[in-house]
């Protein structure tokens, strides 16, 4: 069995949790409940073939309260930057932290996540932006925690860059 | 009875909710005296009594900290190294928080890990409320952002027609017309007050609760910097210009030691910087320098953005692109052409002016004045 260390990065209150639940456990809750600390989830998947133990490193959000330990990172093969689509400034947040990331670790695969997209009203990020980022090379999916739009797929999506890799 | 050394040592590691383990290397550890209750629960009965285990087999957080922990065990210095929080799921589906610490404890590797949970959950309570706050001061600059577009929309686009129409009313009623003319055009004039009033009554009621919502800080020790603001919005900016290929930099002629305090409240002035950069980042060229900086105008300070693009389009005034839904013109035209027109709300309510204009050879200047805090003050 193919293991892999995952880590869920971003700001605090984009959903890492959230998305972590729906993926592990098909559930959703809309109230914001802060993570303290690291939680570590199992998560199996079949993908191109080989079976993959995905281990995800749900990692508090850096604000000036907590900031991120790099040595959190150490071993992981790949990352999952989650952005809240409806607060453009996390989306500098999580290049931010990347740009760390990648001093510490090396580049590392990784998937910019733009979460809560069922909030179209609210959404803050440029279609523009979008296009920029993925003609850099980035993987970005738009996904919703709370219907679950996306979030097989972005997780799916980084297994396999990761076993490609 | 007196209870025996050993019994006093498994209540006070049950007590304080800590568990101990010397450590043999290659991940094995070997518990020092009888697990406490919590690691039962989290490790299994099974691997809590055996003489030596792989704990990270169970809590993979620790296979992560042994790394840390060699490295200060190699080192051989005086106090700890720290884990930070983590959590565990126990065998009954219940939620640990857990802290580990690696010490030296009489010539031994020993790696402590404790329970901390009273500590823990006060200190996601405090951080909750927090982030909470942080998160409800967001929403409100959005919603007031929102409801100061609307009153300016009723302003100019309501209230401006409506005065039109009530003069030619009042031109109207100076000629010579039958008497039935006459009534129709005194129910047209009472109806324009009426509107008028109504708008007015609208326009009352938000300014009292913007007023409420958004007092100009008073005390010019807690005012907004200016050169402040352009620094922090630079740090915002930063990855995204160079991961854009671009550069964003303060000016070099800015001293940040100077006295650059002005009338108005922090988050808006980061908030105008912010929507100048991006509107500056929008209309640069990859490789280009954008500039922020601060310029001493008497009793005022002038903010600005410089960029390296193209200037101003030919048929543009300042006046019209800072006008609501002004978004630029071709593929780099601005989401929904709010932006600048914020910045021009916000900054005239506080007594100021912003404006632009083209930069010899190359580029724009976006800028906007204030008054000092302590001229404001007064």
């Amino acid at each position: 069995m193919i293991q892999k260390k995952v880590c869920m990065l971003g700001s605090f209150a984009v959903g890492k949790t959230s998305l972590v639940r729906r993926f592990v456990e098909s559930i959703f809750s809309d109230a914001y409940l802060t993570t303290v600390g690291v939680k570590i989830d199992k998560k199996q998947l079949h993908v191109d073939g080989n079976d993959v133990t995905l281990m995800l490193w749900d990692i508090y959000g850096e604000d000036e309260f907590q900031k991120l330990r790099m040595s959190y990172l150490r071993g992981a093969s790949g990352f999952l930057l989650v952005v809240d689509g409806t607060r453009r400034a996390t989306l500098d947040k999580a290049l931010s932290i990347k740009e760390e990331a990648d001093k510490t670790l090396g580049p590392v695969r990784a998937v910019i996540v733009l979460n809560k997209c069922d909030l179209a009203e609210e959404w803050e990020i440029d279609p523009e932006k979008e296009n920029e980022l993925a003609g850099r090379g980035w993987s970005v999916v738009r996904t919703s925690a709370k219907t679950g739009q996306g979030v097989e797929e972005v997780f799916t999506t980084l297994a396999l860059a990761m076993l490609r890799k | 009875m007196l209870m025996s050394d050993e019994l006093l040592y498994k209540a006070f590691l049950e007590e304080h909710r800590l568990g101990l383990f010397e450590y043999l290397g290659q991940g094995v550890f070997r518990p020092i005296g009888k697990p406490p209750s919590f690691l039962t629960a989290i490790l299994g009965a099974h691997a809590a009594n055996a003489p030596t285990l792989r704990l990270g087999d169970q809590m993979p957080f620790i296979d992560n900290f042994i790394a840390d922990a060699e490295e200060f065990w190699n080192l051989r210095s005086a106090g700890h190294a720290e884990s930070g929080a983590w959590i565990e799921k126990g065998e009954d589906g219940r939620e640990h928080a857990l802290e580990a610490s690696a010490v030296w404890l009489a010539g031994r590797k020993v790696l402590l890990i404790q329970n901390p949970q009273g500590r823990y959950d006060e200190r996601v309570q405090v951080l909750q409320t927090a982030r909470d706050s942080l998160l409800e001061h967001e929403k409100l600059l959005r919603e007031i952002q929102k409801k100061e577009i609307l009153l300016h929309c009723i302003v100019h686009d309501l209230s401006q027609p409506l005065t039109a129409i009530r003069g030619s009313l009042s031109l109207l009623k100076l000629q010579a017309m039958a008497p039935e003319f006459k009534e129709v055009l005194e129910i047209a004039e009472r109806q324009s007050e009426k509107q008028e009033t109504m708008i007015r009554g609208i326009l009352e009621a938000f300014s009292a609760e913007l007023a409420a919502q958004q007092a100009v800080e008073k005390d010019p020790s807690k005012a907004p910097d200016m050169a402040r603001c352009a620094q922090k919005t630079l740090e915002a900016f930063q990855t995204t210009f160079r991961e854009r290929g671009s550069l964003i930099a303060l000016s070099p002629e800015l001293d940040l030691a100077s006295q650059w305090c002005v009338s108005g409240e922090e988050s808006r002035v980061l908030r105008i910087f912010g929507n100048l950069v991006e509107n500056a980042l929008r209309h640069s060229p990859i490789g280009s320098v954008v500039t922020l900086g601060a310029i001493d105008d008497g009793n005022f300070v002038i903010g600005f953005v410089d960029d390296e693009g193209p200037g101003l389009p030919e048929d543009a005034t300042a006046a019209r692109l800072f006008d609501l839904f002004a978004k630029g013109k071709g593929e780099r035209a601005g989401k929904a052409g709010l932006g600048l027109y914020f910045c021009k709300i916000t900054v005239e309510r506080w007594g100021g002016t912003i404006g632009c204009e083209n930069r010899a050879p190359v580029g724009a200047r976006f800028w906007f004045r204030l008054p000092r805090a302590s001229v404001h003050s007064t």
